[in-house]
């Protein structure tokens, strides 16, 4: 990136979670640092009429470097061991950012007025019945999105993605479970072609749980 | 940090590329970079592509064209766009105002549509009326997200009747007329720049559908793709 753009890269100069406007490749750009795979990283927005130029240049600048397309499968695979969540499958218009794990991210405190404000402050209080939570498989299975997790025989809450980590060695997944099972180290079950496979519970990232590697 | 970056840089940025440059490129088109855009200048015939622009059809790239939306409060619209040099002719109708088509989509949004030359300096001048305007009123520029196909010839309308079912009968759209609506089966717009010529424009990640899409319906009809050279002896400028 230092060598195909004009953006002051620095750790301090732009931190993670920053928006910089500058040139990459030449061309017009918003670049966002962002870790949606859990690394240091950055998404550059440029117009579609430059993207083949701005991707050639990356490519180039990133020769030394050993760089190489990848496509969304890896990407999907490398959230999932962040427990990065994709709205609209890992959640629902039932959702909420507090059953969601992202109660963080909600600033009922800020002066402004905001879309949601209203349904948030609504829904605050509240206990959730189902949480979302990371999902260890030590099986070697790989269940079905939208598999079933099961409560003394009963579906009680379902997976809402799944894959094998190749880094970790077993399945990881992103699950709704009861409120009472979310917690680090519980057991569920997931009925997977009608067979129960047992799972272990985490709300934690599998990877880089303290998110060094993307805010280095 | 703000939305600059939408904009194509005609100037300083690497040359811009057309969403149907692959397609076009297959047909034996030769580019050049003119205003910053790598357009196609010619099928090889420019004097062949020209006539049959007079005497038969054709269709010619114009994704180099600015496409700028502004969207503001209904009873602030017309003086943005006046301030701007521009107008806010009645929904289903375009103005043309100073090289650029004011084109309304519903009561608080409008494109204008401008030759690249102009491009920069008319997205200024709307910037500045959206700032003084009183109201919430924005201007995006959306010239890389959109495919400008012209459709040029006395059998323009009948090219288009293959492609969309957009009624494009002259007393429905008449000239200057503006039909927004699916073309190819992808959301587009249709506007009827004289009377033998129409601009389609769609989404530019449809550019290449588009173009395929109106090249077939095109064939039966000894339809040929025509350059920049060509496009500007029958009557699209530039600037």
């Amino acid at each position: 990136m230092t060598a195909a753009s004009d953006l002051d890269l620095g750790a301090e100069a732009f931190r993670y979670l920053d928006a910089r406007s500058g040139r990459v490749g030449g061309a017009p750009a918003l670049a966002l640092r962002i870790g949606f795979v859990g690394e240091l990283g950055y998404e550059i927005h440029v117009p579609a009429v430059h993207g083949e130029a701005v991707w050639d240049a990356l490519l180039a600048a990133g020769a030394a470097h050993g760089i190489r397309p990848v496509g969304l499968e890896p990407q999907r695979q490398l959230r999932l061991e962040k427990l990065h969540i994709l709205v609209g499958q890992d959640t629902d218009s039932e959702s909420t950012p507090y059953d969601a794990g992202l109660s963080w991210i909600v600033k009922l405190d800020k002066e402004d007025e905001f879309v949601g404000r209203w349904a948030l402050e609504d829904r605050a209080g509240e206990d959730p019945v189902l949480r979302l939570v990371g999902l260890a498989f030590e099986n070697g299975h790989v269940p079905g999105e939208g598999a079933a997790v099961v409560v003394e025989g009963r579906p009680a809450g379902r997976v809402t993605s799944a894959r094998m980590s190749h880094r970790l060695g077993h399945a990881v997944a992103l699950a709704w479970v009861p409120d009472g099972l979310a917690a680090d180290g519980s057991r569920v079950d997931v009925r997977v072609d009608g067979v129960e496979l047992a799972a272990t519970v985490t709300t934690r990232p599998f990877y880089d749980p303290d998110g060094e590697r993307q805010r280095a | 940090v703000s939305l600059a970056f939408l904009s194509p840089d005609p100037v300083g940025g690497p040359p811009a590329a057309i969403p149907g440059e692959r397609h076009l490129s297959e047909q034996g088109a030769r580019f050049a970079v003119r205003d910053g855009w790598r357009v196609p200048v010619d099928f090889g015939d420019p004097e062949a592509e020209e006539r049959a622009g007079r005497e038969g059809v054709v269709l010619g790239d114009r994704s180099d064209l600015g496409v700028l939306e502004v969207q503001a409060e209904a009873q602030e619209l017309a003086a943005v766009a006046a301030e701007a040099g521009g107008a806010l002719p009645a929904l289903g109708t375009a103005a043309r105002r100073e090289g650029a088509w004011w084109c309304p989509l519903d009561p608080g949004r409008l494109i204008a549509i401008v030759p690249p030359a102009i491009t920069v300096a008319l997205r200024t001048a709307l910037e500045a009326a959206t700032a003084r305007s009183e109201g919430l009123s924005t201007v995006v520029d959306l010239t890389a997200g959109t495919v400008g196909l012209a459709v040029v010839g006395p059998g323009a309308r009948e090219l288009l009747s293959r492609l969309t079912a957009i009624d494009l009968r002259p007393e429905r759209t008449p000239v200057g007329g503006f039909r927004p609506g699916s073309v190819a089966r992808v959301p587009g717009m249709v506007l009827r720049e004289g009377p033998e010529r129409y601009l389609v424009l769609a989404g530019a990640s449809h550019g290449e559908h588009l173009w395929r899409a109106a090249s077939d319906a095109g064939a039966p009809l000894g339809a040929v793709h025509a350059g920049a050279l060509a496009l500007e002896r029958l009557g699209h400028a530039r600037a």
